[in-house]
Formats: C-alpha cells, structure tokens, sequence
C-alpha cells in the first residue's frame, strides 16, 4: 500500500477511506494494531498528505497496548515519532508511555487573560504598551526568567506547580480554577530530572522562549453564544491576551534523557520501532513511572512558568493605565496544555493517554484554538469529542516549512499585509516574523469548522489579532 | 557548501544536511549547522572554549548527544558557539573530544534566531556516499 519515492514512504490516496464529510480512516493494516482516524476536511486531507503526518499516524497505531483508535485532528502536521495533532492512548497495563508522543515542549500550551478594555481605549497607544510588555516578558534567546527561585522554591514549583505559586502569593484562587489540572499535575516530582536538565530549566522560570511562542492582544470579534460568553466575562470589542509557551529548556532536556534512557535499557523494543522518536517505556517498567513524575515535573514548571508571565502582564498593564488590576478587570479566562500524557480511562481501561499539539476537550470545558498572528483565534466549548478520545485542535497547524518561508517569503510585505488589518508585530529574533507568517498555517476557519461539524465543540467567542509580541 | 537547511523535510522544525570528506568533517559541519541556527556565527567572538567529551552506545547516539552540548550550553551557560573543532572520532568506540569556541550571548551583540528545544533521532541518517559523508538530521524548533 506504499509507494517508494526518493527513499520516502508515500501513502497512496486508496489507503484512505471517507468515513463522512468530516472524518477519513486509515484501516488497520500491516504492524498497524487499530485503525487511524484522521478528523478534517477535503482540503484539510490534501494539506496533511502532503507531509508524512499520515505515514506517522499509521507508526502510533501500531504501537503495543493501543486503546481505540490512533488519531490525528484538523490541525495535524508532520513532527517526530507522533504526528503533531496526534492522540493514542496506549494501556498503563501492557503498553507505555513515549516522551516522544508528548513532545520535546512538555505542557506547551496557551492562556487567556481577560481585561475590561475595549480596543477602542487600547488602540491609540498600542504601540507603547507593546514596548512595555516586550520590556516585562523575557523573550528571544539568552534570557533570564522573571524571578530568581532558591532551589528549594524551584523544587516546590516542579513539584505544586501553580498550587506552589499561589502558596507564596503569587496565584489566586481563580488561576488555579481556572488553569487545566488546577495548575498542578500530581505524582510530579524532580527526584528523577537530571542534573543537567535542571541547570538548563532553573533560570528561566517566567520567559517566552522563541520559536511559535506568542504573547497576542486581541479583540473580541464576534460572540456565538452571548449568554454563555457573558458567563464567562467575555462581550464584543473586549481586549484579551493570549500567552503561549511551555517548560522552556527543561523539558527539553528531560524528554530527550528519557529517550536517551529508553534506547540504551531497551535497544531491542526500539530496533523494532519504524522511528526511534515513538520509543516507549513499557508501562509497570521504573522508567515509565520515572519519566512520568519528570515529566508531570515539567508540566508544573509550564504552568507556573504562564503564570508568572500572566502576572508580569497584569502588572504591566494595570501601571500603563494607572489603574488596579482589579478595576481592569485582568483575570485568567482559562489555561490548556498541548503536549502531555495523561492517565485517563479509554474504552474501561486505564491508559496513558498521550496528546502531542492537541488540547484536551471534555463536555462544558474551556478550549483555547490561537491562528496566527494575522488570523482569527477561537474560544470554544468542548460538547462530545470521545471519537478523537476527548481531544480538539490546538491550532491551525502549519503547512510550510520554516526553511521554505525564510527563503520565499519576504518581510516587508507581510508587516505590510499585516499593517493593513491594524495588526502590528515586535518580535526579539531575526527571521521569525517570515517563520510564523500567516501564509505558513492552515486556514484556522477551516480547522474549527470541522470541529464544530463533528460536533467536539462549539464555538463561544472570534478573536482577532491588533498587536503581536513573537519570541 | 558546509551543510543546507531543508525546505522540505520538516513542516514545523529544522531539517539539516550536513557534508564533510571525512566523518569528523561532517560532525563539524553538523555542529556549525545547529551554531549558526541559533544565532549568526560570523558575529560570535571566540571568547571562551569548552572541552567536550561524548561516549554512546552508538553513532547516532554519538551525534545527538555532541550536538546536544551546544543546546545544553546554550541554556545553562548562556553561551554560543563559532567554531566547533573535533580533536579525535573514535568511529569503533562511538567515543570523540571536541573543543568548542564562543562567547556569551549578548543580545545587542547578537542575533537571536532559532531556540532549538532538542535534536531528533526522526530520520538521522550518517552515510557515505561517493566517498564523502553526509549527516542528516531534524531539529525540534
């Protein structure tokens, strides 16, 4: 069912059926253990055979101890090991957890700050305030976080995450409520995190990183359900902020000395792999608990590290306006994480169910689906996403390469696109407005549609973006 | 040319190609790469060096783990890298020592291009080919 073009595995269009409209399958076949599901349309399908997001989708569904289906979402693209936009829940009994199916960015994920300003009061000085805000973000390479932690109070963040931030003043109770896993993932402990992992993590707490990570001012456009938008502080016109980042070096350095760990304890289980990247460590194994207390570890440095740069915002904005905090009205909308493994029960049994750029969609719960800095973003509401085993997109997804955009786009003609909407951008590294340009992602009206027709979830608010801070 | 960057092999991370007559040159060369990925390296001043040493289980573990140094060095020592000079690769032993040269990242000095989170083991590949090597591998930016 393949085709071998310059030494790559193509898949030929036969191998994947239409299920409906929204939703296409790959059966089951060859080392594949289930079938895969691919969530998208007919012109989301084209973009994503153009990679080899779907060669990588067909390895996660060959992996020991699958629980339903391997699934890839809208927004899937090309990555290492598992697809990014991939889902598989793999048995906590006879299958294993994948550093490599949670991604390097362990807790990569996005949240949403409410203010009471409308972009009408933000718009005349929005060049200032993002100056500002550039000043209180530490962002681009060579940074420092915003806080200096002693390592005891470094241990305490890995190990309660927001619970800790909040200990020390430094969270309310609305942050907790409203970040994923109450802003700490239980079982985490730094017993197991290299020493070198942790020299590359410790100072860094509370920055940006580069790459795709964003701090975005947008505007509330438009309001699908006004009640329930109402419910959740949102109204038409009001300015929200998006930050976007994960555990910076950390996790970094933990995911590959677990994938390091398990090639050298398990060089036979990972010589029968098609990819290094999906190496596993056997569930019951030390490893599979070891790597999954690390990685809960970073999890909670991800999410006191949004925190802390929420925190620095707030500050920033309330000094600008010469107001409160409180009388702007700056408070958490709600948190996700995209890359992690979680313990969640799929058809009865207890799995490690990994999401790598995928967010987790339960009924009534907050999800977040940022563009680009020049497209809409979505605020949604899961309703019933167990077909993709309770996951949603986690963005638009890209379609160019980073290399590709470099050399065929050209900056001044997309700060001039983006001067046009009245959006403008600050960024601290060379390069990166052509590597994140609109033109590089999928159309995000397309990705949410699809997950709206599937009826995963419903669409609660459209922002679009006015001023970009980039990495 | 030392080494490309990829237009087509990865959608959101790095894909590099890296060539050398020898396998020391091409580990070099794979290094120089990922140096110049994360900021401009004719605007890097040798001001400092580090000795490195590796010894894996294998040759790709051997790569990853070389070009790991500068990601680590990066961030907990704040440094970036010009030049990266291996002194001996020991091919049987997976084993080499390398000497690299940089300075502090300086941000008015320096260029901030890509933060690389890691390297991939996803279609690394070391192979001779007409007599010189080539080394390809994926960056997770």
């Amino acid at each position: 069912m393949y085709s071998i073009l310059n030494n790559k595995i193509i898949i030929l269009s036969m191998d994947i059926l239409k299920n409906s409209d929204y939703e296409f399958m790959i059966k089951k076949q060859g080392s594949m253990l289930t079938d895969a599901l691919v969530f998208a349309d007919k012109k989301l399908i084209e973009l994503i055979k153009k990679d080899r997001t779907l060669e990588q989708l067909k390895n996660m569904a060959s992996l020991p101890g699958i629980v339903g289906n391997a699934c890839a979402l809208p927004d899937a693209h090309q990555g290492y090991g598992f697809c990014i936009g991939g889902v598989a829940a793999l048995s906590t009994e006879n299958g294993g957890i994948s550093p490599g199916g949670v991604g390097f960015d362990i807790n990569c994920g996005v949240r949403v700050l409410k203010t009471n300003l409308t972009a009408k009061e933000v718009l005349p000085k929005i060049k200032e305030l993002l100056n500002k805000l550039y000043d209180a973000v530490p962002s681009g390479l060579g940074n420092k976080g915003l806080r200096n932690f002693s390592n005891d109070e470094f241990f305490e963040i890995l190990s309660k995450g927001n619970k800790y931030l909040k200990e020390k003043g430094l969270a309310t109770k609305n942050d907790l409520l409203n970040c994923e896993d109450n802003g700490m993932m239980n079982k985490a402990s730094h017993e197991f995190i290299s020493q070198r992992a942790l020299a590359r993590g410790k100072n860094t707490v509370g920055s940006l990183g580069s790459g795709n990570h964003f701090v975005d001012l947008l505007k509330v456009d438009e309001l699908m359900d006004e009640k329930l938008a109402k419910k959740n502080g949102l109204f038409k016109d009001q300015v929200v902020i998006i930050i976007h980042s994960g555990s910076r070096a950390l996790g970094h350095q933990v995911a590959s000395d677990y994938i390091n760990e398990i090639m050298r304890t398990y060089p036979e289980l990972v010589k029968k792999l098609p990819d290094p990247e999906l190496c596993y460590a056997p569930s019951c194994s030390e490893l599979a608990q070891k790597y999954y207390s690390s990685m809960c570890a970073c999890a909670n440095y991800a999410y006191a590290n949004r925190q802390l740069m929420m925190n620095s915002v707030k500050e920033t904005i309330a000094k600008f306006f010469g107001s409160s905090e409180e009388s702007l009205g700056l408070e958490l909308f709600y948190d996700v994480t995209h890359n992690v493994a979680k313990i969640e029960k799929v058809n009865g049994i207890k799995c490690y169910v990994h999401r790598k750029g995928a967010t987790k969609c339960i009924k009534d719960g907050k999800i977040i689906i940022p563009g680009s800095m020049g497209t809409s973003s979505y605020l949604m509401i899961g309703k019933d996403a167990a077909k993709s085993l309770n996951s949603s997109a986690h963005g638009s997804g890209r379609v160019m390469s980073r290399s590709s955009a470099i050399k065929t786009l050209n900056q001044k003609e997309i700060l001039k696109a983006l001067g046009t909407k009245g959006i403008i951008v600050k960024s601290s590294s060379k390069n990166i407005v052509l590597e994140e340009a609109p033109e590089v992602y999928k159309n995000v009206t397309d990705v949410i549609n699809v997950t709206e027709k599937l009826g995963f979830a419903k669409s609660l608010a459209k922002l679009n973006p006015f001023a970009v801070l980039n990495g | 040319m030392k080494y490309d960057y990829l237009e087509h092999e990865a959608t959101a991370d790095l894909a590099i190609k890296a060539y050398g007559k020898t396998l020391k040159e091409a580990f070099e060369n794979s290094a120089s790469a990922v140096c110049n990925a994360i900021s401009e390296t004719k605007k890097i001043d040798e001001q400092e060096i580090k000795l490195v040493k590796k010894n894996s289980e294998n040759l790709k573990m051997l790569l990853y783990e070389f070009l790991e140094e500068i990601l680590f060095l990066h961030d907990s020592e704040n440094l970036i890298f010009k030049r990266v000079i291996i002194d001996e690769l020991d091919e049987k032993n997976n084993s080499l020592s390398a000497i690299f040269y940089g300075e502090p990242f300086e941000p008015k000095k320096h260029v901030s291009k890509s933060n690389i989170k890691a390297i991939t083991y996803f279609d690394m590949q070391i192979k001779k080919e007409n007599g010189s090597f080539v080394i390809k591998f994926i960056a997770d930016v």
